[in-house]
């Protein structure tokens, strides 16, 4: 923790964390506090908290905005938006996990996983019939064809 | 190939591509509206994305027939 006397409300550490929070986010409309990391952990430095916020809409819930604020001052240092592709990567995050859209949005994927299997196995035991001679439609369907169109070539 | 043979009819390109386009369509929309918001954000999503599985039920009742 920084000696010096700090700006930011002192004693409790909830009250500490909400002065953090109100500094990070004073100048990012759209987002709300996520987390305030205390000086001298992974996510801060040794001077300042961390404060990641998240956004305020469905849309935006999985973005983070990071910031810094001086432990000693409770003045927000910096804070930065994420790159570009980091933030199609967060947004596009629940599509992996069909994580959104609640229980009737499981089912229709659980029945879309269900017919790919049925395109997949059919497709695998079509090709697997297909290798073992004598047995493909087509190439019966062709001999017999040759054998009818073309008695020279067949006999 | 398939057009010389009696009774098989060439298609268009948009008789051939018209239902694919339009199941990518709503399944892009479906996607997007279930990542967008939640309440009747999600309704469309399953409305959209409930076309693929029915299509799949039509088709596979018109092949069995």
């Amino acid at each position: 923790m920084a000696e010096a006397e700090s700006q930011l409300p002192s004693g409790h550490s909830a009250d500490v964390a909400d002065g953090c929070g109100r500094n990070g986010t004073a100048g990012a409309t759209g987002y709300e506090t996520g987390l305030v990391a205390f000086p001298g952990s992974i996510f801060s430095s040794k001077s300042h908290y961390g404060v990641f916020m998240r956004g305020n809409t469905p849309l935006t819930a999985k973005l983070l905005k990071p910031a810094l604020i001086d432990a000693a001052t409770g003045k927000l240092t910096d804070t930065r938006n994420l790159p570009w592709y980091v933030t199609a990567l967060l947004i596009s995050q629940p599509l992996h996990f069909g994580a959104d859209g609640g229980m009737p949005l499981k089912i229709i994927w659980a029945v879309l996983d269900v017919i790919t299997i049925v395109v997949l196995i059919t497709g695998l035991y079509l090709w697997l019939r297909r290798r073992r001679s004598g047995s493909s439609v087509e190439r019966m369907l062709a001999a017999t064809q040759a054998a009818s169109n073309d008695p020279v070539l067949t006999a | 190939m398939t057009s010389a043979r009696p009774g098989v009819r060439r298609k268009t390109i948009g008789q051939i591509f018209g239902i694919p386009l339009l199941t990518a369509l709503l399944s892009a929309i479906g996607l997007v509206s279930a990542l967008v918001g939640d309440g009747i954000w999600d309704s469309v999503s399953w409305a959209m994305l409930l076309f693929p599985i029915l299509l799949c039920g039509y088709c596979l009742r018109q092949a069995q027939k």
